[in-house]
Parts: C-alpha cells; structure tokens; sequence
C-alpha cells in the first residue's frame, strides 16, 4: 500500500504541473507564473451599482454568495463566451429580493479605456 | 555486470520510445492544437481539451495561437524533465549516496507525537472550516453558475439543496471529531477527507479554483494514511516508529513549492524576473505598499527573485531537519508577504498552518513544559509522570 500511496500522491502533484491545469482536488501552483506580455492580461471587470439618486458605488459580490476573484473569472469568462446577457439574467435571479432599486452596469478595463458590457435593472 | 548491461539497454529503449514520441509530437499532435484553435479539430481532440483545459473556450478569444502551442511544448518538455530529472535522481544521488537521500523517509517519530500532529491538524480542520456551512448555503442561490469540477463532471454531482448541505457539513463536524476524540478513527478520517474534498469541490465549481487551501487538502488527503498508522501502532504507545505517512505529507508539501518555483521558471523563463511583471501584478491588487514598491524596478526584481529562490529551496527542509526553523520562518515571511503586497490569502493562512507537520511537537512541548512549568516530564501519549521540581 506504501509503495501505491507514495505513487499516487507522485502522479497527483505532478500531472497538474506538466498538463498545466487544474485537476481537482489536484492543484496547478501557476499564480503570478505567467510574465506580462499582453496588455490583455491587465484586463478588467467589475460590476458598478447605479443608484436612482446617481450615487455610484462597486458591486459587493458577497451579496449573492461568491468572491470578487470568482466574480471577476465569471464576467470575464461570459463576456469571452459572449454570453453578456445570459449573466445577466442568472445575476438578476441570484440578487437577493430585498435589494434597493438600481440598475447594475458591467464595466470592462482595457488599456486605460472603460467600457459598457451590459446592464440591468433591479428589482 | 549483466545487470549493469540490461539497464543500460532499457535506458537506451526508453530514449529511443521517447524520441519516437516527440517527432510523433511534431509530425500530429502538435497540428492538431492549430486546429483546435481554429475550430477544425477532430471530436476526440475536442472532448479532450474540454476535459483537462475548460479554460481554452475563453483564453482562445484572449490569446493567438502562438500561446497554445507554447503550452503544448510545454508538456513535453516538462515531462522530458521530470524524466531525466527523475533518471539523474535515481542514478547519481539514490545510489551513490543513499543514506543521505533516504535520510527523510527513515527518521523514527515518537509516537506521541504524531499523535500530538493528528490532534493538531484535525482542531485546525475544525477552525479552517466552520464557516463553511454558510458558505455552501449561499451557494445554493448560485445553481445557474454552476459549473462543476472535473470529478463532480465525471460522477454528475448536482448542486444539491441547503438540507442536503447542512447533513454534509453536520456528517464532516462527527468525522472530525470522532478523529480527534479517536472513535472509528481510521473510517472517520477517510470519511472526513471525502466530504473535505466535495465540499471544496462545490465551492471550486464556479468557474474559479482557489488555492487557498490546496496545500491543505493535499495534506487531509493523506491524513487518513497517518491515523491509520497511529492505530496499527496502538499497542506500542510508549515507543517510536519509522512512520511513512507523515514523511510523505512532508515531502509533498515540500514539492508544492518546488512546483510552483519549477512552474514560474517553465512558463516564463528570465521574463518572469522582469520588473514590469512583479509591478503589474503589484498595481493590478493594489495594495499600499504593493503600489509603493511597484515605483521601485529594484525591488521588483530583487522580491520575485527571493520568492524564486524560497520556492525552489524549500525541498532541502527534507534533507537539513536542523535548519527547518529557517526554512519555516522563510515560508511565514513569503505568505504574509502575499498578504500585504497582493492582498491573497491570510495572516493565519492553511499553508502556514500545514507547517506544523515539520514540527517535532513532542520535544517542543516538553521544552516548554519544562521552561514554564514546575513539571520536569510529561508523558503526552496520556500517561502522565509529574515530577515536582
């Protein structure tokens, strides 16, 4: 059994590091690895909350129970996948029903440029 | 001398078959990574990459192709290293210096301790993950973002309900600590690892794997292996054992980081110590003094470099037990330095807490016991002997 356990932790440590991906519960250990070559890679979303006053303010992803890190993979993976709206939707029905009138604007950093992605309005 | 001749004969086999691979590389595989790129891919290659790179869907829209055909050489040059990495272990440091390459895996453990390390790992479980069950509750309200992982993908695990959740984590509180408490030791620790591992995996499953705790589950992964040993040696209380599980959570944590200094190395090469790179990543967290220090192109070399260096030495704490402490203060320094510079993580971060495997816990406590109390022993394997100075 030794020999097997020894192995397998051997595979499951390694396999990740040569495939470069994340095998979970295996683990891929690239953060900060990758040099800045693109200015892609300085790329950024954020979701802006627009209150009926004009007060803007950063929209706390806690409020539907996940990160900023989780929520600025998902903007940006949807936004790839060109599924804007899709996220918007599922983010309508994720918001908790006590949340104040508001629209919620999707806004993407490039190069110094911030753009409109999408929008929506709640409740 | 026949035997001397056969292996060199399979490690001539073996170079040939790897160098037959690497043109079978050339001629195909690596053209089938083009067409993927561009859509032309056949189902297999397809499915393939669905299955061990989700993020292609994305990085194919952020990225030229040159990128993935980097990545694909990547592959065959990392296993090419691991491979005559592996062969330059085996024949140059194994065999002609065994006793010290086996140092590691043959040092005798007091018994008690380890049961010290079992305790202290599983009341850590205890404090790292008792606010999970609000987590996975909030999850429940994330159903239409889910994703899940790999193993979740190949059983069909579904998004269960909160009922489902609190039975999950109330069923992972017991296995803890009847662990603790050694009722069922051994099946609750497996149990344990089982439901560590899912309810990770459903927090995992949003599109975004953190490794916040990866060297924590690595660790409770193989926890089980460690309180099986401490059962078989039962009997024995009083004595030491040459144990093989606590040597191989050491040696595997060790290897994390020598993976993660070898991955930096790999994927950027010299670019990675540029300063332009340490100070994006600085400016992208924004932290205070991250954006202080991303003014300097000095420093932003200079750090990388002494996190390059820390990764990449760590293995040797397996080899120099005398030196640990250092090897251990390097690695507080580097995580609470991602804490201030990069805003990851935290100041009582899993990967610092996993350090106590390299703890010799016995002898500590006894020192201080010693220092402190008017207790000249104490027996930790249960059996108290005060002896009033």
């Amino acid at each position: 059994m030794k020999k097997i356990v020894w192995g397998a932790a051997f595979i499951g440590l390694w396999i990740p590091f040569i495939l470069q991906t994340n095998m979970y519960p295996f683990f891929r250990f690239s953060m900060f690895a990758e040099p800045v070559k693109n200015s892609i890679q300085q790329e950024q979303f954020y979701i802006n909350r627009k209150f009926l006053t004009g007060k803007e303010v950063i929209f706390i992803p806690e409020v539907i129970g996940i990160k900023k890190s989780s929520l600025d993979n998902l903007l940006r993976n949807y936004y790839y996948r060109k599924e804007v709206s899709v996220f918007m939707e599922k983010l309508k029905h994720a918001l908790p029903d006590t949340m104040d009138k508001s629209d919620l604007v999707w806004m993407r950093v490039l190069n110094g440029d911030t753009t409109k992605v999408g929008l929506i309005t709640i409740p | 001398m026949k035997r001397k001749k056969k292996s060199w004969f399979l490690l001539k086999l073996a170079g040939v078959l790897w160098l037959l691979f690497i043109a079978a590389y050339l001629l195909y595989f690596r053209n089938l990574v083009a067409e993927a790129y561009q859509g032309t891919a056949p189902n297999f290659v397809v499915n393939f990459i669905d299955w061990v790179y989700p993020r292609f869907s994305v990085e194919k829209y952020r990225f030229d192709l040159s990128f993935f055909l980097h990545k694909a050489d990547q592959i065959l040059l990392r296993m090419t290293f691991i491979l005559v990495a592996g062969w330059a272990i085996n024949y140059y440091f194994i065999k002609n210096k065994p006793d010290f390459w086996n140092r590691p895996f043959k040092r005798i453990q007091a018994f008690s301790n380890l049961i010290l390390i079992k305790r202290i790992f599983y009341i850590g479980l205890l404090a790292y993950t008792w606010d999970w069950i609000f987590d996975l509750l909030r999850i429940t309200n994330l159903a239409e973002f889910y994703k899940p992982v790999l193993p979740f993908r190949m059983l069909h695990i579904p998004l269960f309900s909160a009922d489902f959740f609190v039975v999950l984590y109330a069923i992972f509180i017991i296995t803890t600590l009847c662990v603790i408490f050694n009722f069922r030791a051994v099946w609750c620790a497996c149990f344990n690892t089982i439901l560590f591992v899912m309810m990770q995996g459903y927090f995992l499953s949003f599109e975004k794997i953190d490794h916040g705790y990866a060297s924590l589950t690595y660790a409770t992964i193989l926890m089980p292996f460690l309180v099986y040993e401490i059962r078989k040696n039962g009997a024995f209380q009083d004595k030491s054992l040459k144990s093989w599980s606590l040597p191989l959570i050491q040696c595997v944590i060790a290897q994390i980081y020598l993976i993660a200094g070898l991955e930096k190395v790999f994927t950027g090469g010299w670019t990675w110590l540029s300063p332009v790179t340490f100070s994006t990543y600085l400016r992208l967290h924004e932290t205070s003094l991250g954006l202080l220090i991303a003014e300097s192109d000095f420093l932003c070399v200079v750090l990388p470099l002494a996190a390059l260096v820390f990764q990449l030495s760590f293995i040797f704490i397996l080899f120099f037990p005398k030196q640990k402490k250092w090897f251990l203060l390097a690695g507080i320094l580097f995580h609470t330095s991602t804490v201030i510079l990069f805003n990851v993580g935290g100041y009582l971060s899993s990967w610092i807490f996993v350090y106590l495997f390299f703890i010799n816990w016995d002898s500590l406590i006894k020192r201080m016991t010693q220092l402190y109390l008017p207790i000249s022993s104490f027996n930790l394997s249960g059996k108290p002997k005060i002896k009033v100075k």
